[in-house]
């Protein structure tokens, strides 16, 4: 399967019409009295990167450890591959390979025996094992240094190896869990080209990140979850689109004390999405010419020092959804 | 996969081997140094010649005797014995003076008068004076010694009627050979009289440490030869520290842990058990290549000889079943490895100390002998490798049953706990 000269557009039609690969409904999970996962709910097709999007301590791998059968799920259900993963988890093991957040290699031995190593373990015998490892060490620009032990691997080196050590068996299904945290901008690039290319394989992706960037141009379809709960899903397109004409004005200026709920000009044609002491972030509703919402916004109560016009962003989605930022 | 697993292991020893090698060297050094400050250059059957000065100012008939005895080589190379005597006639001056000298260990005095008041049924005394400077060569002389006057004051006691006549015999100028006839006659039947009491003794002694092992059977009853002192240290070191190797090779789980590769593996299709397996597997080999290593050192390092390899072999493959089984509760036990770490060592120095592979078992209190240490598997181990080098009762084969199945138990209880862990949904 192949989407190399299709438009976005037609992939995504293309996507829908695919059974998926995986499918997850009302997981929950918690932990003592905390309620790590409380209702997440989505699916990832073959050929398809979805992103999990969503704050430190969402919940993203706690859903990623009860997909690949680290965690027991307090409540809800997970298909693999048309199969309920309770009913044969060995069989959907087979499909997926995992990569953990944190490392997990073996520093002493080097990135092709540690490649090799979780290849056998995957049921590949040791000929085959050697030849994959090879091709990864290739794919993943490692090959000068595949006999090299992995402790003398830069961070970004060891989250290639990381990454490959979970596809010797070539699996249908890859689970990622936040694979760039903490490497530098060029090699995080290598690695979403990386996943990219697998993608065109035909596998099927689960990509979690707190990364908006990584999001916004990676995923094809994203999920915004926080405090365990999934709170919108969709394509970059169809997320930005919940914010109305997709234009946000930014208003800065001294807004301590203000109420702008209360200013009937305000509340009737515009959404606050963040109002903070020097900050104002509001969606026009509906098709207006921003022109006038200048004029308007310049016309409010608190004169503010600084407007600026921007495309809401995925922060601006999540802003939106939770009442808080991404970032912070 | 175990081979892939056991490889991996191997792989990651070889390249980071400091933590095997800490508790290889360590028997190693301690043998040595305790060694060396109880017996200097020992060696197998030797703890040096016993030198020793004798000087008879008595000049009688019957310290001539003795000293004869002494000089004919009864004392020396020619008597059955490990101890290898050199005894000196020497005059008390020139005896003092190579004691000060550090040339002897000991001096013996046989006082002026002892043979007229040994004969005449009177209290004597020997006069002895030890080397200040060395500690277990006189000690033996004065054991020596305490088992001659004890010789002496059995004859003393015994034959009362028939020294009143030896003295008379032997007083004369010329010894009487007509009254010495019938005297030797008359002692000839008493002493036939005594031989039953005496060849085999009614009453004997055993080691404690052999006794505690039960009663002797099979070829574990047959004694060793040879005591080393280098040896004898070693088997208790080798036992304390395989205990700790074992807590390297079975902590290396916690490794895996804290590495996430224990998690890594169990996204895997396959079951946790080859996991578990190939550890188990691992840090027996480990340990039985660690022993071979330890004790052959002592035989290229300190001379020591192992008269009974088979035996030896055996009793350590099952110690090591035993150490890779205690070890693999402890990780199932306690996952989070700075928890566990403290209670691995002070479980390994309970176990050694506690089993007599430190101090002699005779220092442990009594209650403790009795009751707790025949419990302790580690005792099981060091005393009946120490019997089967260097005598005692006790049956190799019998304590490496029984290590076995202690060690085959903790294994299975260490796999239920993993299991229950882990089918709970927790993570590793």
């Amino acid at each position: 399967m192949t989407f190399g000269h299709s438009t976005p557009l037609d992939r995504d039609a293309s996507l829908a019409s695919m059974s998926p690969l995986l499918q997850v409904d009302h997981l929950a999970k918690a932990y003592g009295p905390v309620r790590a996962v409380e209702d997440v709910s989505f699916s990832v097709r073959p050929g398809e990167i979805y992103g999990l999007l969503g704050p430190n301590g969402a919940g993203k791998t706690t859903t990623i450890s009860m997909i690949c059968g680290l965690l027991r799920p307090d409540a809800g259900t997970i298909t693999v591959a048309g199969r309920p993963l309770a009913a044969d988890p060995q069989a959907a093991k087979r499909l997926m390979g995992v990569v953990p957040q944190e490392l997990a290699l073996y520093e002493e031995l080097s990135a092709a025996e540690n490649l090799e190593f979780w290849g056998r373990l995957a049921g590949l015998d040791a000929r085959t094992a050697r030849a994959r490892a090879g091709e990864l060490l290739a794919a993943l620009s490692l090959a000068d240094r595949g006999k090299d032990a992995v402790k003398t691997f830069s961070g970004g080196m060891k989250r290639r190896v990381n990454l490959g050590c979970a596809l010797l068996h070539r699996p249908r299904l890859i689970l990622l869990d936040e694979p760039t945290v903490g490497i530098d901008p060029q090699a995080r690039l290598n690695i979403l080209e990386f996943i990219r290319g697998l993608r065109a394989e035909g596998v099927g992706v689960l990509y979690t990140t707190h990364y908006l960037e990584e999001a916004e141009s990676l995923c094809d379809r994203i999920g915004i979850v926080d405090h365990g709960r999934v709170h919108a899903e969709g394509t970059l397109r169809e997320l930005q689109d919940r914010l109305g004409d997709r234009r946000l004005f930014v208003l800065e200026g001294a807004w301590t004390g203000a109420q702008p709920d209360t200013w009937p000009e305000l509340r009737d044609r515009y959404r606050v999405l963040q109002h903070t002491d020097r900050q104002l972030v509001v969606a026009s509703l509906g098709e207006r010419d921003p022109g006038d919402c200048l004029r308007e916004l310049l016309a409010l109560p608190v004169h503010p020092e600084n407007v600026t016009l921007k495309r809401p962003s995925l922060n601006d989605v999540f802003l939106q959804l939770t009442g808080r930022d991404l970032r912070e | 996969m175990l081979s892939a697993l056991l490889a991996k292991d191997f792989a990651r020893a070889r390249r980071n081997p400091l933590p095997w090698l800490i508790f290889l060297l360590a028997p190693l050094c301690v043998a040595g140094l305790i060694g060396f400050a109880f017996g200097g250059a020992a060696r197998e059957q030797q703890i040096g010649r016993l030198r020793f000065a004798l000087v008879d100012e008595d000049d009688t008939i019957v310290s001539r005797l003795l000293r004869g005895g002494v000089n004919q080589g009864n004392f020396g190379g020619g008597r059955r014995s490990d101890v290898p005597l050199e005894p000196l006639l020497l005059e008390r001056a020139p005896a003092l003076a190579q004691l000060n000298d550090n040339e002897l260990s000991a001096v013996i005095i046989i006082p002026k008068g002892f043979s007229a008041s040994f004969l005449e049924g009177k209290k004597v005394a020997l006069e002895l004076i030890k080397n200040p400077a060395e500690s277990i060569k006189p000690t033996i002389i004065e054991e020596g010694l305490g088992i001659l006057t004890a010789g002496l004051d059995g004859i003393g006691r015994n034959f009362a009627p028939e020294l009143a006549a030896w003295r008379d015999a032997l007083q004369a100028d010329k010894p009487d050979l007509e009254q010495i006839g019938p005297l030797l006659t008359e002692s000839g039947h008493k002493i036939r009289a005594l031989e039953t009491f005496l060849n085999p003794p009614l009453v004997g002694y055993t080691k404690p440490g052999a006794a505690a092992n039960g009663p002797a059977s099979g070829d574990g009853s047959k004694r060793g030869t040879g005591f080393n002192l280098y040896g004898h240290l070693l088997l208790g070191m080798a036992a304390m520290f395989l205990l700790f190797l074992g807590s390297t090779g079975m902590g290396d789980l916690h490794r895996e842990i804290e590495l996430r590769t224990l998690a890594r593996y169990q996204t895997l299709h396959v079951s946790l058990a080859p996991f578990l397996v190939a550890k188990v597997v691992f840090t027996g080999l480990m340990l039985v290549l660690c022993a071979a290593i330890i004790l052959g050192s002592g035989m290229a390092v300190f001379g020591v000889t192992w008269h009974r390899p088979l035996a030896l072999t055996g009793l350590t493959l099952a110690y090591a079943v035993f150490v890779a089984g205690l070890m693999a509760v402890v990780v199932a036990w306690i996952p989070d490895q700075r928890k566990a770490d403290p209670v691995r060592s002070m479980l390994s120095m309970l176990l050694a100390f506690g089993g007599g592979c430190a101090f002699p078992p005779e220092m442990m209190p009594e209650f403790f002998q009795a009751h707790v240490m025949p419990l302790l598997p580690t005792q099981w181990f060091v005393a009946t490798a120490r019997a089967v080098e260097y005598g005692g009762d006790a049956s190799w084969p019998v304590t490496a049953g029984k290590l076995m199945l202690v060690g085959g138990a903790l294994l299975a209880a260490a796999a239920a706990i993993f299991r229950r862990r882990f089918a709970k949904g927790v993570r590793a």
